[in-house]
């Protein structure tokens, strides 16, 4: 048998202190402080109105009580209600400064709403407050990341996720809050590869029902960390089970089903499909449900019982999903953690992902001064408001349907060879095994 | 060799610092279109005699137009020569597409506009606005004269010819037609016609000329009335104009014209209306909205600022176009059916309504149009018609506007100081983490440095 190219994790778990001095005389110094103080010198002076409904809706909810109106998302709303609770009193006179109508489905935060929170006098102090449980997710999982690697290699693991442009844009820039579940999902992945693989389930479970992108990771989890068909059944009926708790829980509470009000009014899952072929007359085949099944049977079909093919195939499992999904800038953080623990040891992998992250940055241009000129509103006020939409920029050099769907392709290219580079570097760890050759805990 | 390079190279060291201040100070040129890609078709349209799409510039620097077309094609699918047969394109301001003033849409008068009271003895009620265009030659009002037109009651046409009733004064379609020398109900008058009733409580508007003998006018307005135009920055008067109040009609839009003024544009005014020798029952008004989203401008009491806005727009004499050109002389793109012309940038388009026209040349022309209309919301005008197909020509605009880096970051200062003072206690222990983290991280390098490590 081959050796794998994605290492074991380490063999020795040193306690919280040792780690955090060991941490603080590291090489990792620099990295930690520049990461630190990009996402310092950001935070308090960018926004985008993401930001500003998911609290205008925690207002709604602890000013009125409801703390269970905005079912849809409830896990991730739930946490941003009790994160308003503790900052609330830091943010005096700022009743006024939320939207009424955020929680509203098709309404959502009104510009007049919106205005009114850029004009309050203590913003800069509210956006800090606002994105901190966002920054500390950030060091939380670039320290996450480095425990799964040698020490060797640390210092680049961080570097690629704590300076890495889609991190800090997403996080500290547009203060999107997928950070905190990216935060649970590599947690996740730590705890199960350290063995304690029930824990890592419920990670993942709180983690899918933060955001539905790590649902899209859970057959993979059980089949990468199962070691007998009964753990198998144990851990898909676990993930099951969290979601069936809170979807029985906010039918008997509220009376309506979370999932239900995402398929029925969201995008999102249209967004799933929105890449297809349509070959002729008798159907349509949707690209990624078609790609993730492969994937997924083709993983099934190696019955390699090795946990550490959990990484790699998590990785292509990110790529697969913005490869051929549309998707916003905002998720695209989704793409970074699995991939970082891939690609640390391989150069050719990392000036790739450069490559996604200059075509990520041309992609965002089709969404408008939202997702640009507006997200600096805090700093620059109005000011930017002489500035045109980028696709009108753009368009003043070339066909704008050109200009995306070339962007969009190569973007689509380089995420499905990069995967199937990734699966490819791990082919030895997708060797059909038997649970005898799976590794012992190593916790 | 090598030392002249390096010497080129400090030279451009050197120059460097100055060209960074240079850019800085001067802004760049950031190019754009009007709508990232030419709008979808619906259909064509046959242009007869004219066709002009206005819309709202975004930009200055007007550099270039996009117009689509369809043309017969020869049977390679090349152009035919002279393809359009010498029709002309040209772009202009379009001040009076312009619907940014408060002035509304002619035949409509929300109830929750008012008349101010008369304007009498020292009254001044005045408004202050931005023009936007060059050539500014008159303000147009809505007036009241209290029923000096006519008053309620029996109303005789003149003899001869029979009279067109009209559906709205002046340019409502005909809905009926009454014989010469008939009878009829006047109720009351708008824009120089006499509201009548007619077949089963049925209203419409015959021009008061039409009427041999109206009913007995409660009052009549013998006064002037004054506009006095002012620049708003030092209030030195630019134009005065006097009409006397007899020849204002009752519930109608009246235009005190002056000659135009040629650097009218980006500049502010002040008009104030004012008719000294008015008295009580001998005197107009005019009207005005208590509220108001129009903010150019400030409604004055005399000279005090009130809320609100007077009803009006300015008026701008035809200026010469700012581009012309014989379509058949532009650059045909085959990708997208479209004329394509390019010039030199034009300064001072930004924010304002331009109108793209066309005359058809010696062969008929016909243009694409489209259901989304471009930015400013005005439909496509086909030979004086709005209506049909109402949508917008599909064409597009390109710009070249000045983006000032020094104003981004001279705001950008601005904000944090702003931040600053709002907020001392948070940027202090903000500043106070950023100089530990700082200062921290320095001592920890030195540290290993030392260490040699």
């Amino acid at each position: 048998m081959t050796t794998a190219s994605v290492p074991a994790p380490p063999v020795s778990m040193p306690s919280r202190f040792a780690s955090l001095k060991e941490l603080a005389r590291s090489n990792l110094t620099p990295i930690w402080v520049a990461g630190i103080l990009i996402r310092l010198l950001l935070i308090p002076f960018t926004v985008h109105i993401d930001a500003y409904r998911i609290y205008s809706r925690s207002y709604d909810a602890v000013s009125t009580g409801q703390w269970l109106e905005w079912d849809s998302q409830i896990v991730i709303q739930m946490v941003h209600n009790i994160w308003f609770l503790c900052i609330q009193p830091f943010l005096p006179q700022s009743g006024s400064i939320w939207s009424p109508t955020a929680g509203v489905i098709g309404v959502g935060a009104q510009p007049a709403d919106y205005a009114r929170f850029l004009d309050y006098p203590l913003l800069a102090r509210a956006l800090f407050l606002m994105k901190l449980p966002y920054f500390i997710a950030d060091l939380a999982t670039g320290y996450i990341l480095t425990r799964f690697v040698e020490p060797i290699w640390r210092r680049r693991v961080l570097a690629l996720w704590l300076l890495n442009p889609i991190v800090i844009f997403v996080s500290a820039v547009f203060g999107r809050h997928d950070s905190l579940a990216v935060c649970l999902v590599m947690l996740s992945a730590l705890m199960a590869l350290r063995g304690r693989r029930y824990l890592g389930m419920v990670f993942l479970g709180i983690g899918a029902t933060a955001r539905f992108f790590p649902a899209f990771l859970a057959p993979f989890y059980a089949f990468a960390f199962r070691r007998s068909k009964r753990e198998l059944v144990l851990l898909i009926g676990g993930l099951a089970s969290f979601w069936l708790v809170i979807e029985i829980s906010m039918l008997i509470l509220t009376g309506t089903s979370p999932t239900l009000t995402l398929l029925n009014r969201y995008p999102h899952i249209e967004y799933l499909f929105d890449m297809r072929l349509a070959p002729g007359i008798g159907g349509t085949l949707f690209l990624f449900p078609f790609g993730y099944l492969v994937l997924l049977l083709w993983f099934i079909d190696r019955n390699s019982y090795r946990p550490e093919a959990y990484i790699p195939v998590a990785a292509a499992v990110m790529l697969l999903l913005f490869a051929l999904t549309h998707f916003h800038p905002q998720y695209s953080i989704w793409i970074v953690p699995f991939l970082v623990l891939t690609m640390y040891r391989e150069n050719r992998l990392i000036v790739y992902h450069a490559a996604q992250i200059m075509l990520l940055g041309l992609f965002t241009f089709q969404f408008g001064t939202s997702a640009t000129w507006d997200l600096f509103q805090p700093l620059f006020g109005n000011t930017l408001n002489a500035l045109p939409d980028p696709m009108n920029i753009v368009g003043a050099f070339l066909p704008i349907d050109i200009f995306l769907g070339l962007v969009r392709t190569l973007f689509t290219v380089i995420s499905l060879w990069m995967a199937y580079q990734i699966l490819r570097e791990s082919k030895a760890l997708f060797d059909v095994g038997s649970p005898e050759v799976a590794g012992d805990e190593v916790s | 060799m090598k030392c002249r390079s390096r010497s080129a190279m400090a030279t451009a060291f050197r120059w460097f610092p100055l060209l960074g201040i240079l850019v800085f100070a001067s802004g760049c040129g950031v190019p754009q279109v009007l709508t990232p890609a030419l709008p979808d078709s619906a259909g064509t349209v046959s242009v007869g005699k004219s066709l002009s799409q206005p819309f709202l510039s975004p930009s200055d620097g007007l550099d270039g137009v996009t117009i689509a077309a369809a043309l017969p094609l020869s049977a390679e699918g090349d152009l035919l020569p002279h393809p359009t047969g010498g029709a002309t394109v040209s772009i202009r301001y379009a001040p009076e597409a312009d619907n940014r003033f408060p002035e509304e849409a002619f035949h409509d008068w929300p109830a929750t506009d008012q008349w101010l009271g008369e304007l009498t003895g020292d009254q001044q009620v005045g408004q202050s606005f931005l023009s936007r265009y060059p050539d500014l030659n008159g303000i147009t009002l809505r007036v009241a004269t209290f029923g000096a037109d006519t008053g309620k009651g029996e109303g005789t046409i003149n003899p001869g010819p029979s009279v067109d009733v009209l559906a709205f004064p002046v340019d409502g379609g005909v809905v009926a037609t009454l014989t010469g020398g008939s009878t009829v109900e006047v109720i009351g008058s708008a824009e120089g016609y006499a509201e009548i009733s007619y077949e089963n409580n049925r209203t419409g508007y015959v021009g008061l000329s039409a009427f041999s003998q109206l009913p007995p006018a409660p009052r009549k307005n013998t006064h002037d009335v004054l506009l006095t135009l002012y620049r708003q920055s030092d209030m030195a008067e630019v134009r005065r104009v006097t009409i006397n109040a007899a020849q204002l009609h009752d519930n109608s839009h009246v235009t005190f014209s002056f000659d135009p003024i040629a650097d009218s544009d980006g500049q502010s005014y002040r008009f104030v209306l004012t008719s000294p020798d008015s008295t009580p029952g001998n005197a107009v008004t005019f009207r005005y909205q208590p509220e108001t989203s129009y903010a150019e401008g400030t409604r004055y009491n005399g000279s005090t600022a009130v809320s609100g806005a007077l009803i009006f727009r300015p008026d701008f004499a035809p200026s010469a176009p700012l581009y012309q050109a014989n379509l058949d002389t532009l650059e045909w793109s085959s990708l997208t059916n479209a004329f394509i012309g390019s010039f030199a940038a034009i300064a001072g388009t930004a924010s304002r309504f331009l109108s793209v026209d066309l005359v058809p040349g010696s062969r008929s022309l016909n243009v694409n149009w489209s259901l989304a209309r471009p930015a400013g919301g005005v439909p496509l005008d086909v030979d004086q018609n709005t209506q049909t197909p109402g949508g917008g020509l599909v064409f597009d605009a390109r710009f070249r506007g000045e983006l000032s880096l020094r104003a981004i970051a001279s705001s950008s200062a601005h904000g944090i100081r702003r931040d600053i003072r709002h907020d001392p206690a948070f940027f202090a222990i903000y500043l106070v983490a950023i100089l530990t983290l700082v200062g921290w991280s320095c001592w920890a390098g030195a540290r290993r440095m030392k260490r040699g490590r």
